[in-house]
């Protein structure tokens, strides 16, 4: 997750991306730490004036993130990629 | 007759009354359940249960009381579902006792076997009734189950928009349930609005408010936004006596309303269509053009 963090910001500085998109379609189990690391990451991305959106949510991920009362404030969430997409081209609704 | 416990006398002495004794006790028994059951079932079932009892008395066997009991169980669980009451079960088995006094009555001398056999019968009786008491709970831990199942649709309202309509009281596990499916919805269909409509609901406590912020949470980060709508009167005032604040999320007075902020986020519009009088049809047919320079029916 370090890890991530660190090549995240080395390549936002390289290629002056303006959006990130973090997909954990493949993320079956999460804890604390790892939801508070996805809103940490939405904070250094917004500092290279880059907007994260993060993808392909499970249901249950979704249901022990809500219990453990993290709502990922600073972070947009998306259904998947292709809506991902949509948000970061700014063709999505204007509020939220 | 006189070497033996009081049991296994006992055992003897019923033995050689089987037909009376199980005579009596069907008609007992057919008396107290009021027709429900035909008298020759019963005597069947009882034939059964009696033997087993003079098997258990004898004392011959191990297994007996094992069979005598699971006997009882089944039995039990049958009135259960048939809808008997506790006591028209319970009277099944302790009419046994009743049967065989009013043969015994006159013997002075069974006395202290009579009390032996008694005891047995109170002991069957009262496993009867736990296994009754423990049929009824299974039938209705099965219904509610069933309930569940039934009272959470998740219905598509339109493409991209989803409706759950909450009816009865929301639980715990209810909310769970709800909270589940309707995830599990949004991302097989891969709708971003989903409205919770609670006109069916008929309380809102601050659990059950909790129980809907959190739905609304989870909703949210998966990328769908939710309206809850079908508020009614009593329910606002209500919220508003409690202090319950459902911050930022969308609420609406009805299913319609939230439809329509529904498709205005999602960049849809409903436009009335105009319908006029066709003015090239003689027979006065509706017709879909807005005007009579565009109108294509053939006169």
């Amino acid at each position: 997750m370090i890890r991530l963090q660190e090549d995240l910001a080395d390549e936002l500085t390289a290629t002056g991306a303006h959006g990130v998109i973090i997909d954990i379609t493949a993320v079956e189990i999460v804890d604390s730490f790892i939801g508070r690391m996805l809103s940490t990451i939405g904070s250094i991305s917004r500092l290279f004036d880059a907007e994260t959106v993060i993808v392909g949510m499970r249901p249950a991920v979704a249901i022990t993130l809500t219990e453990l009362g993290l709502s990922l404030r600073g972070v947009r969430t998306a259904l998947n990629a292709e809506k991902g997409l949509q948000i970061l081209n700014g063709k999505s609704r204007p509020d939220g | 007759m006189d070497v033996g416990t009081p049991g296994t006398r006992m055992a003897d002495y019923l033995r050689d009354h089987q037909d009376k004794v199980i005579g009596r006790w069907t008609e007992l028994v057919v008396a107290g359940v009021r027709g429900r059951t035909t008298a020759d079932e019963v005597r069947q079932e009882l034939g059964d249960l009696y033997s087993l009892v003079v098997r258990v008395l004898s004392g011959a066997d191990d297994h007996a009381a094992g069979e005598l009991r699971a006997a009882l169980d089944e039995l039990s669980r049958g009135r259960a579902r048939d809808g008997f009451t506790p006591s028209e079960t319970a009277v099944g088995v302790f009419s046994l006792k009743e049967a065989v006094y009013e043969l015994i009555a006159d013997t002075a001398d069974l006395v202290p076997e009579y009390l032996a056999f008694s005891r047995l019968v109170d002991d069957l009786g009262l496993h009867t009734f736990e296994a009754y008491s423990a049929a009824r709970e299974q039938i209705i831990a099965d219904q509610s189950n069933a309930m569940l199942e039934l009272s959470t649709p998740v219905v598509r309202l339109w493409d991209g928009i989803i409706a759950v309509p909450l009816v009865g009281t929301l639980d715990s596990a209810r909310t769970q349930l709800v909270m589940e499916k309707l995830l599990d919805t949004l991302v097989a269909t891969g709708a971003d609005h989903a409205v919770i409509d609670i006109t069916g609901v008929p309380t809102v406590d601050t659990e059950v408010a909790q129980h809907l912020l959190k739905t609304v949470a989870a909703a949210r980060l998966l990328g769908a936004e939710c309206t809850i709508s079908g508020i009614r009167p009593q329910v606002a005032q209500t919220i508003v006596s409690l202090g319950i604040e459902f911050g930022d999320i969308a609420t609406k007075a009805t299913l319609a309303d939230a439809l329509a902020l529904a498709l205005k986020h999602a960049g849809l519009k409903v436009v009335q269509a105009l319908w006029i009088r066709c003015p090239s049809s003689r027979s006065g047919r509706r017709c879909s053009s807005p005007s009579r320079s565009t109108c294509r029916t053939t006169a």
